[in-house]
């Protein structure tokens, strides 16, 4: 008890698998493709709930304050990760700290549009759409910043997350080709909301238009009249939307276009087949591929 | 035109029929002074779907239904037995309560959830805008059955028995219940308390009131649906702020119709009063904080952009027009670089990471540039205001006086005319 | 300046922002007061190069020696690089691009005539930048010291051209001298290189002095010199601490540039109406000293026919060194000489505060400690005594404290910040 106390004082990792905290189920399943055995990861918000407005519970406070390492989506989309952050005083993992991991670091934003409302980002530039996770080509870019915190945090286990990192990539690659193959003619698309454009870039899939363009601003009378009149004029295949987003909406507009309406995951665990992060891709591609 | 009628036509039959609901019960839920009951209802009524939800049963399935009825039932029961507290505990602080603690609950059991329980209630609440006939049929079924026998049974009972209240609230609350899944909650609260207001307003017996609302309802509910296509606006907030509006119109309506002459004098001095005191207020505000926001000059500026000329010297303005000229150009940019990267994503070649990284590099720098000139833009205006804030002041303040010092003056004419 | 000027840059401001509308790449020619051909750079997607220098990227604009470039710049922003695929890859790809760039550089331009061992002249004729700028810290990232100063903020500021200068803080004003932060030409070797490190194709110099008037003297490393310019400067310390100027975006810089045949140089070189400038540029702030100690004495040889001895001693009366910047990997030094041969003397470098100057000192035998203690210190002192909050003492530090080399002849080197009480008004 004494020695695992002063152990844990140290902040010696040791035979202690390294413990981690992600805000979003996605991102803890890429930190597992990273870590594997040697880390111990959670998450903070529950499966398929929506990642902008969740309220942290008392419990998510001791997780973060006995986390090693942090990791984020970032771009304003886990806004609320900050005051949890002041709040446990835990310098390892605050902003700045060596634990602190932003997923979003160096990836290539889509759609940077005007008035970020981040705390401290530090500059005026605005902010881009946060679900670049969907592309999963930029899962190497945020397991190569995984695997750069987890390098800093646990030296003499560098090499194993590194070959994890390795595996877990050509297990990307190859699913890739498949996925690209079987969404090679997928009809023109409208999403409930903007949540598909780095998913939509690779896999070269056109979306017409989004129904709510405003996060919970329902849409007007002529925007669904003019979805419905291009989604007509582009041959749309399908409606997109999410488990959580209502139904009815998607209904109505696949009904004036002719179109299905298609259930898509943003999310790992929002529906029960998305078990972890290709399975999720997996999902949602087999939701799109045109039935043959 | 036969787009926007084909996109309106059942939302506008939707509207008519849930304002010939809810008027009938608006009547009703001021006369008792319950405005709250209906979100206090819905939220119950939500509980339920959830609890069903979590046990298993698809959201918009007969067992969710049922669940939230029950629930919708049980709330009623509670209601119309607390209704004899109302001496001690207002019945509006009892409804509040079953509100938040029915909100609350909900909360909690969605924490328990495996996925996804959260947005039940989003799930729940409808938009009319994409109604469908199917549910509007039934809708308009239910709302008859409700309409015809609730009356019915309410005159059979003891007027304020426990049997009547409870009788009142599980109508209203299967009403509710329905109506917020094919409205939502903002929507149907405007149903419920502003037509039946505005019968009030102009009516004393029960059946001009209901006839009146009826009308009003109806009619302010397709303005509403019009003024939303037209100006491509968020329907449902669209419709209620419409019903605002048509409230203040028949309030002013109702000022107007009588005693007009004294009242409306009245009115008009105490206008000129304030109007008056807003001027004065004004300019004591940009005498003291010229760089603050100043409402009453923003909101002049912003009708007539010309009365800028009158503080702000050639050079001010000049480099105010160069900056939005050169905010424009950036904002068209980016939105066209925007496009263009939207585009490619499907169609002609892809673009590759870097051209991808330095439209986000390009996009940033606009944003960051559209933000100086905006910042620009302020800065002169402000430089401006700060240096000739006594003039600007002075300004305000002689046409303060001119309005209230002239008031006996203009009173005096149409006194002596009839002499 | 005169009336017809001012309306002559309005008529330039006006055809840029026309001709930035059209997709395509153009130049006008168009005559004016300006020197040779006048050719207009907007810059757009097609006219910009974005984080890298690349001598294989085609040319946006082909000019003859003597022809005067109109460019117009954008504001940077901080981004980002790709990803590797081993833990080494990925560290030195963002070791190697911290995120002082990838600046948006306007060009290149191909100068006619230029080869391999000329060197090229770039004269800045004449600066409009917009009427704001902004000054910002990027969250726990970049700048001499990322780990203390690990929040963010942006800063907006007016720049009051008529009276040249912007109020940085209430009663704190920071005079203007609009200068690119990077002019350069393309490097010898092929391949892409980061826009952030200096070296001797000039680039991200961001020496202040190299402002309207001054002229820029760089070896051409390829055929055609492809000469680019970017990271618009209102005004900057020396020693740019916080990483940023106050940063700006130009409606128009006017360079004229020719190629000189007979000239040989192997670092850059600035003239200004009254000095000639040397510098070093290394990671480590002492071999930046070693390299501008060598180029000084090199130049005052060529300018005073003096024996390499002879022109040190010379330098240690009448060179002015100043530290550039810290903060671009490659570190800057840079020495004023007077033309005037017959001047001596170097301006005071005061110890201690005085009537005109707070002062800080940083004494080390190691040149980076030296200067790390004396920014931190005034960084300090204007958070201590100045009563400035935190990221405002390290901006206005950023912007205006001038860093200077001092004594270097004892075996520790000394460096003296000082910041002009001039600054603060009322």
């Amino acid at each position: 008890m004494t020695i695992a106390l002063f152990l844990g004082l140290e902040g010696v990792v040791g035979a202690e698998p390294l413990r981690l905290v992600s805000t979003t189920t996605e991102l803890e399943s890429l930190a597992i493709s990273v870590g594997g055995e040697l880390i111990v990861a959670t998450h903070l918000i529950p499966a398929g709930q929506d990642a902008e407005n969740f309220q942290p519970r008392p419990q998510d406070l001791a997780r973060v304050r006995e986390a090693q390492a942090v990791l984020r989506v970032g771009v304003d989309y886990d806004l609320w990760l900050d005051p949890l952050l002041q709040q446990a005083g835990n310098a390892r993992v605050r902003r700045g700290g060596a634990g602190y991991i932003d997923a979003s670091t160096d990836i290539a934003l889509l759609d940077v549009r005007a008035g970020g409302v981040g705390p401290d980002d530090g500059h005026a530039h605005g902010r881009g759409n946060p679900h670049y996770w969907l592309d999963p080509a930029n899962a190497a870019m945020i397991t190569a910043t995984i695997l750069e915190a987890l390098a800093r945090l646990d030296p003499p286990n560098a090499k194993r997350y590194e070959a994890n990192r390795l595996a877990f990539l050509e297990r990307l690659d190859a699913k890739m080709g498949e996925w690209k193959r079987a969404l090679e003619n997928a009809p023109a698309l409208i999403a409930y909301h903007d949540t598909w454009p780095y998913f939509a870039r690779r896999f070269r899939l056109r979306f017409v238009g989004i129904v709510e363009l405003r996060p919970g601003v329902p849409p007007s009378a002529s925007h669904l009249a003019k979805l419905a009149r291009e989604g007509i004029e582009a041959r749309v295949g399908a409606i997109v939307r999410e488990p959580h987003e209502p139904a009815r909406d998607a209904q109505f507009l696949a009904s004036r276009t002719g179109a299905r309406v298609a259930v898509l995951a943003s999310s790992v665990g929002a529906i029960p087949e998305a078990r972890d992060y290709i399975s999720l891709i997996d999902y949602d591609v087999r939701a799109l591929a045109p039935s043959r | 035109m036969i787009e926007a009628l084909s996109f309106l036509a059942l939302p506008a039959l939707a509207c008519a029929a849930l304002v010939a609901i809810h008027a009938y019960f608006g009547l009703h839920v001021l006369e008792r002074n319950v405005i709250f009951v209906d979100l206090a209802l819905a939220q119950v009524a939500a509980l339920g779907a959830t609890a069903a939800f979590l046990l298993g049963h698809p959201p918009q399935g007969l067992a969710a239904h049922a669940y939230a009825l029950g629930f919708t039932v049980a709330a009623a029961a509670l209601l119309a037995s607390t209704r004899a507290w109302s001496g001690r505990i207002p019945q509006e602080a009892q409804i509040g309560v079953v509100y938040v603690v029915a909100a609350a609950a909900a909360l909690l059991l969605v924490d328990r959830a495996p996925q996804g329980a959260e947005h039940i209630r989003q799930i729940l609440t409808g938009n009319i805008l994409t109604v469908g006939w199917s549910e509007l049929a039934w809708a308009i079924a239910l709302y008859a059955a409700v309409g015809l026998a609730y009356p019915w049974i309410a005159r059979a009972l003891k007027p304020s028995g426990w049997i009547s209240e409870f009788a009142f609230y599980a109508a209203f609350g299967v009403v509710v219940t329905s109506s917020v899944a094919l409205a939502g909650v903002l929507l149907v609260f405007a149903f419920l308390i502003i037509p039946a207001a505005i019968g009030v307003l102009h009516a004393t017996r029960f059946a001009s009131q209901l006839a009146i609302a009826w009308i009003a309802g109806t009619a302010a509910a397709f303005v509403g649906l019009a003024i939303s296509y037209a100006s491509d606006l968020s329907t449902g907030a669209t419709l209620v702020c419409t019903y605002g509006a048509a409230l203040a119109i028949a309030g002013i309506a109702r000022g107007l119709r009588r005693e007009r002459r004294a009242k409306f004098g009245a009115a008009l001095r105490l206008g000129r009063w304030l109007a008056a005191a807003l001027l004065a207020a004004s300019a004591i505000w940009i005498a003291i904080s010229p760089r603050a926001d100043q409402p009453l000059l923003d909101s002049l500026e912003h009708a007539f952009p010309a009365i800028r000329g009158a503080y702000m010297d050639a050079k001010s303005l000049a480099i105010g027009a160069e900056a939005a000229a050169y905010g424009r150009r950036y904002r068209d940019e980016a939105d066209k670089l925007r496009a263009r990267e939207a585009e490619r994503r499907w169609k002609g070649e892809p673009l590759d990471e870097e051209e991808v990284r330095r439209i986000a590099s390009f996009e940033k720098s606009y944003n960051e540039m559209i933000r100086g000139e905006e910042f620009v833009t302020r800065e002169v205006r402000s430089r401006a205001r700060e240096a000739k804030r006594w003039w600007i002041a002075g300004a305000f303040l002689l046409v303060a006086a001119i309005l209230a010092v002239s008031l006996p003056a203009w009173r005096s004419i149409p006194r002596s005319a009839p002499r | 300046m005169n009336k017809t000027h001012r309306t002559a840059r309005i008529a330039l401001a006006m055809a840029i922002a026309a001709s930035a509308t059209a997709a395509m790449a153009q130049s006008i020619a168009i005559t004016s007061k300006y020197p040779g051909k006048v050719h207009l750079l907007p810059a757009t997607l097609e006219t910009t190069q974005w984080g890298w220098f690349d001598n294989a990227q085609p040319p946006v604009l082909k000019i003859d020696s003597g022809d005067t470039v109109v460019f117009e710049t954008m504001m940077h922003s901080h981004n980002q690089v790709v990803p590797g695929r081993t833990i080494e890859e990925i560290k030195k790809l963002r070791t190697d691009n911290p995120g002082r760039g990838p600046h948006t550089l306007t060009g290149p331009v191909f100068v006619n005539g230029a080869e391999p061992g000329d060197v090229l002249r770039v004269s800045i004729l004449n600066i409009v930048p917009r009427a704001y700028a902004t000054n910002f810290n990027v969250p726990g990232m970049f700048g001499e010291f990322p780990g203390i100063y690990a929040d963010g903020q942006v800063k907006y500021l007016y720049l009051d051209m008529d009276k040249m200068e912007t109020e940085f803080l209430p009663g704190v004003f920071i005079p203007l001298k609009p200068f690119p932060g990077t002019t350069g030409v393309a490097r010898a070797q092929p391949g892409r290189y980061s826009s952030v490190p200096p070296g001797e194709y000039a680039g991200n110099i961001d020496i202040r002095d190299f402002s309207e008037g001054a002229t820029l003297y760089v070896p051409v490393w390829v055929k055609g010199a492809l000469l680019w310019t970017g990271d618009s400067h209102a005004a900057q310390g020396n020693g740019e601490v916080n990483l940023t100027a106050i940063e700006t975006a130009y409606k128009e810089m006017a360079v004229n540039v020719s190629v000189v045949k007979n000239m040989k140089l192997d670092m850059p070189r600035i003239e200004t109406p009254t000095h000639w400038i040397t510098m070093g540029l290394d990671s480590d702030l002492n071999l930046a000293w070693n390299q501008a100690l060598a180029q000084t004495i090199k130049f005052i040889g060529e300018q005073r026919g003096q024996s390499a001895e002879a022109a040190a001693l010379t330098m240690a009366s009448v060179s002015d060194c100043r530290v550039s910047q810290v903060v671009n990997i490659k570190k800057g030094i840079h020495c004023l000489t007077p033309k005037d041969v017959s001047a001596s003397g170097i301006p005071e470098r005061p110890a201690a505060e005085n009537a005109a100057y707070y002062v800080s000192t940083g004494r080390d035998v190691d040149l980076n400690k030296a200067m790390d203690a004396a920014s931190m210190a005034m960084i300090k002192f204007l958070e201590q005594k100045k009563g400035i909050a935190r990221l405002d003492a390290y901006g206005l530090a950023s912007a205006a404290m001038d860093c200077r080399i001092g004594d270097m002849s004892g075996a520790e080197k000394n460096v003296h910040c000082v910041m002009p009480k001039s600054l603060w008004r009322n």
